[in-house]
């Protein structure tokens, strides 16, 4: 099965449960959780089914292309099931046989590892769901979003959609696979992926990053005054890039570490704040910082 | 009638780590639940997989135990009449309570006395009781985490999907905030059926195993050890296993198959920790090794049936590949710079926010080394220093990043590549030993004088900002910190009194704003010593406190100490000795420190005992030095006689004062004699009371 044809399986099977097909979000993040059909989607008690594929960015895992699994840039195909249902595990792995995973020859395991994105003031418990002792998921009961304890609890599918494709396709270099008849990922992929890692670890201008995490910071907070939650979102979504950018440059200390991804989630619990406080659900609390590791 | 009963509770997987500390919380909560209900049982068994926690009660009672219960009636005064005859009101009370008069009796009680009756009072029903108690018991379990998943709000570890539960062979019916149990269960995930339906408890294992889920964690083990015995005697390796990982292993699945995959030759080149941990950390792979080398084999478990056509092996070995490169990635990276040219910045990285950067904590584990090293009489100040400067340097790389773990090891290997000498490789690789109960302590010099001052500073800093592990709370690790300086003492025999080295120190702290006092790292290591001393050594109680009450702050003397002990307590000579030396002890415990005079002496039995205290004094000076603690020992066995005799012959609380105090003061030279060797008056002797244990240490 070409790469092209698994994400239109995906869009498919999830489809067929409900489930709004939405696009990736226009802004540069490092999972498919930072959409904001996620990260507001949670948030409330109105039922809620969304797909979507998100690029995702890693500056941290990139490898110059040298590795066969590991990238700083590759596409999430992210699910968020509101109520979670009761079979939620039986429908992810319906989704996979759906792709062509013969479960009774593979090694399927839901290992634990459970979730935190101090950035976004979020975390929840789940596993990563390992395939022949290869993540390719991640499966997360969200608890906690922006600052605020969930209910209804929401389910968050994340599939690696590379790494699955390397299975099916039985390819050992995530370069090597077929993205449809004529091309490869390498062919797509493999170009911008050397230059991203030279500018991530290399290239990019320490100071223009550090000046373009102010910007946004402040633009942030100008609009969540204004009560634009939408446009002030997206300016956290960038900080949280920058913030990245600077932490694979090594351009911040373990100190300055703690105090930037502070900053960060204090912009998306001023989101949520902003996002709930028209909603009739009076029942959202509040919780402490989620403190980085 | 006695049943069984059996409870699954079924769940999302669970971490490995957490199922057997859930299904003990199981069995303990379950035999006390019972306990209190009042229901006899035979045995409890517990068993879990990633998937289910179960519990098997056998030989459970069909109802509650009968009770007794006293009841109260009337007054005998009015109950009873003048012929001790029951009256109308004492009738009517044994009618109320369907009980002859025969069998009214009568208990006096403050209030005068009053007639009473027994009545039996028959138990409930086990069948019904258990609706009411098993959501409780379940509601006991507590997680080390806790998640929602469905709007009851219940709060576990993982969700729970489903409740199986039979008594003998009726169900059980109950609720658990969405979850009703009953009769249903589900197989293996590959192997078996998604819905079993179960009639009885034998026909439950059965079903069990034919669905491919192995229940018995035990079982599972001993599966998996027998395939890495069978796999390692083919190949000619032996296979690297602790019992962390093979519990790893065996709790995250329910039917273990071992599957032999390829390391591609050219990995082998990374040094063999690197690579172990890379196996073992991130895939819960098993390594072998031949000889010093790590072999080019490694069994991952799958959770199903044999794999046949070798996909999952291809896609062990492809993921072995890729964190290999990773490994390998930063192995390269890492060997750009040396730790010499790192080691300076790590004064950007912060230790603890009043104790400055890991480099202040380097410079003051400088001094601190340089103090241990003249003390032990070492001549390596060099390498020593060498060894410091350069120890913390591997916390700045990438390695150390991916494997916290390999803190210390990962250094010691870059050392060594680095053209460092063996004493300062040696010594950073072995900086972090002992981390845990199972580690050996350091072997080389180096190594040994970098993990004492590195875990003093730890120890002495935070207990000077008042960080005190209380409890089960210890976030510094400052136990584990204190029982490893306690066992290198120990187990490399080191001549060093702790006690001073800490006193000697103090000056590298007064940096620190606020202090809390230096004598509380004192009583923190004695406890720690006498947790050491009970629970690593076996020393007995009494002798470890003997040993404890005196504050020997050198390690090894102590142990010493306690040995020779150990070896007399049993001897009647000595016995007497602990008896003559708790009459001195007691006799001036709590009394002011006087001087004395032995021309001041009236007594003859007072001057025979400074003779013989004298000849014992001289004696012992010479055997200290040689640390020869029996000979200490014999020599004051020698005073046991001139002690009693001075007790039957001298009255020591004389009317007159000055000659009491003088009496007080030489008694309390003879108790310091013998606490040279500990205080004995905490030994056990037969028929003497010993004086109360120091209740603060607590065995932990």
């Amino acid at each position: 099965m070409n790469f092209q044809e698994l994400l239109l399986k995906l869009y498919e099977f999830w489809r067929a449960q409900g489930c709004v097909l939405e696009q990736p979000f226009d802004v540069e993040v490092g999972a498919g959780t930072f959409h904001p059909a996620t990260f507001f989607g949670v948030l409330g008690d109105q039922p809620w089914r969304v797909a979507y594929i998100e690029p995702s960015r890693r500056p941290a895992d990139g490898r110059f292309g040298d590795n066969p699994i590991r990238m700083q840039f590759y596409y999430q195909y992210q699910v968020i099931l509101k109520p979670s249902p009761d079979d939620v595990q039986d429908l992810y792995l319906k989704s996979l046989q759906e792709l062509g995973i013969d479960l009774k020859r593979h090694d399927v395991r839901f290992e634990k590892d459970d979730w935190k994105s101090p950035t976004l003031g979020a975390s929840g418990l789940g596993w990563q769901v390992v395939l022949d002792g290869l993540e390719i998921s991640q499966f997360t009961y969200f608890q906690q979003m922006g600052g605020f304890e969930l209910s209804p609890i929401s389910c968050e599918l994340t599939y690696g959609t590379e790494r699955i494709a390397m299975v099916l396709q039985n390819v050992e270099r995530v370069w090597d696979l077929t993205w449809n008849a004529e091309h490869t990922y390498g062919d797509l992929k493999l170009r911008s992926e050397r230059e991203f890692c030279t500018y991530n670890f290399e290239a990019a201008d320490v100071p223009t990053l550090l000046r373009l995490f102010e910007i946004h910071e402040t633009e942030a907070k100008r609009l969540l005054k204004a009560q634009l939650v939408f446009p002030a979102y997206e300016n956290t979504a960038k900080c949280s890039h920058l913030f990245n950018l600077l932490d694979a440059r090594r351009a911040i200390s373990t100190t300055e570490r703690e105090r930037f991804i502070q900053r960060v989630q204090d912009l998306a619990r001023g989101c949520a704040r902003a996002y709930i406080a028209p909603l009739r659900n009076s029942s959202s609390r509040e919780r402490a910082p989620v403190r980085a590791e | 009638m006695l049943r069984d009963l059996l409870l699954e509770i079924g769940v999302e997987e669970l971490p490995p780590r957490e199922s057997p500390r859930l299904a003990d919380q199981l069995k303990s909560a379950t035999e006390e639940l019972l306990k209190e209900a009042r229901v006899r049982f035979e045995a409890v068994a517990v068993y879990y997989t990633p998937r289910r926690l179960v519990l098997l009660v056998k030989g459970l009672d069909e109802g509650q135990e009968q009770t007794v219960r006293e009841i109260k009636g009337p007054a005998k005064r009015v109950g009873l009449d003048a012929q001790g005859q029951p009256t109308q009101a004492a009738l009517g009370f044994c009618r109320s309570h369907a009980v002859s008069p025969e069998e009214l009796f009568v208990r006096e009680t403050p209030e005068g006395e009053y007639l009473y009756l027994k009545k039996t009072i028959s138990g409930r029903p086990t069948i019904d009781l258990l609706p009411e108690y098993l959501p409780q018991l379940i509601g006991k379990l507590s997680p080390s985490e806790t998640m929602r998943w469905d709007e009851s709000g219940l709060r576990f570890i993982r969700p729970i999907r489903w409740l199986l539960c039979l008594f003998g062979d009726d169900p059980v019916e109950f609720t658990y905030g969405r979850t009703r149990s009953g009769q249903l269960t589900k197989g293996h995930r590959l192997m078996g059926s998604q819905e079993i339906s179960i009639r009885s408890i034998p026909e439950y294992f059965e079903r069990m195993q034919q669905s491919g889920v192995i229940l018995d964690q035990l079982e599972r083990r001993s599966l998996i050890e027998t395939a890495l015995k069978k796999i390692s005697q083919k190949l000619k390796a032996h296979y690297v296993l602790n019992p962390e990982l093979l519990g790893e292993i065996a709790d995250n699945l329910e039917h273990p198959v071992a599957v032999l995959g390829h390391i591609d030759e050219s990995f082998l080149k990374l040094p063999k920790e690197i690579l172990q941990a890379t196996l073992v950390e991130h895939q819960k792979f098993v390594p072998f090794v031949m000889g010093d080398k790590t072999s080019p084999y490694f069994v991952g478990f799958r959770d199903g049936t044999e794999d046949t056509d070798g996909t999952v092996r291809r896609g062990y070995e492809r993921v072995v590949k890729a964190r290999l490169t990773d490994s390998k990635f930063f192995f390269e990276t890492d060997r750009k710079r040396t730790l010499a040219e790192r080691a300076p910045e790590l004064r950007n990285v912060i230790y603890q926010e009043k104790l400055g950067s890991i480099w202040d904590k380097v410079e003051r584990m400088r001094v601190i080394a340089a103090e241990i090293a003249k003390r032990l009489g070492y001549s390596e100040f060099k390498e020593i220093d060498r060894t410091i400067c350069l120890c913390k340097a591997d916390l700045l790389t990438a390695m150390v990043g991916e494997f916290p773990d390999l803190e210390g090891i990962v250094g010691g290997v870059y050392a060594e590549l680095e053209g460092e000498s063996e004493l300062v490789s040696r010594g950073i690789y072995e900086h972090h030993l002992p981390k845990g109960a199972e580690d050996p302590a350091p072997k080389s010099v180096t190594g040994i004088v970098a993990s004492l001052a590195d875990k003093l500073d730890t120890l002495i800093g935070s207990l000077l900002l008042g960080e005190e592990p209380t409890g089960s709370r210890d976030p510094y690790g400052l136990r584990r910190k204190a029982n490893g300086i306690i066992r290198i003492a120990l187990e490399r025999k080191l001549d060093l009194d702790f006690f001073q080295l800490i006193r000697d120190l103090e000056h590298l702290y007064t940096f620190l704003p606020e202090r809390h006092p230096m004598q509380r790292m004192e009583d923190f290591l004695n406890e720690r010593l006498y947790y050491e001393l009970r629970s690593d050594y076996k020393v007995a109680y009494d002798v470890v406190d003997a040993i404890v009450a005196t504050r020997e702050g050198n390690f090894y003397r102590a142990l010493q100490k306690a040995r020779s002990l150990e070896k007399i307590r049993e001897e009647e000579r000595f016995q007497s000795l602990v008896i003559a030396f708790s009459r001195a002890a007691n006799i001036t415990r709590g009394q002011k420190a006087h001087g004395f005079d032995p021309h001041r002496f009236q007594e003859e039995a007072e001057r025979e005992l400074w003779r013989a205290y004298l000849k014992a004094e001289g004696h012992i000076q010479q055997l200290l030095p040689q640390h020869d603690y029996s000979g200490i020992i014999e020599r004051l066995i020698a005073l046991r006689e001139p002690i009693d005799r001075y007790f039957d012959d001298v009255l020591v609380m004389a009317p007159d004062a000055f000659i009491r105090q003088n009496r007080l003061g030489f008694l309390a030279r003879i108790v310091g004699l013998f606490l040279t060797i500990g205080d004995l008056s905490k030994i056990v002797v037969e028929g003497q009371p010993p004086t109360t244990r120091n209740q603060a240490n607590a065995d932990r």
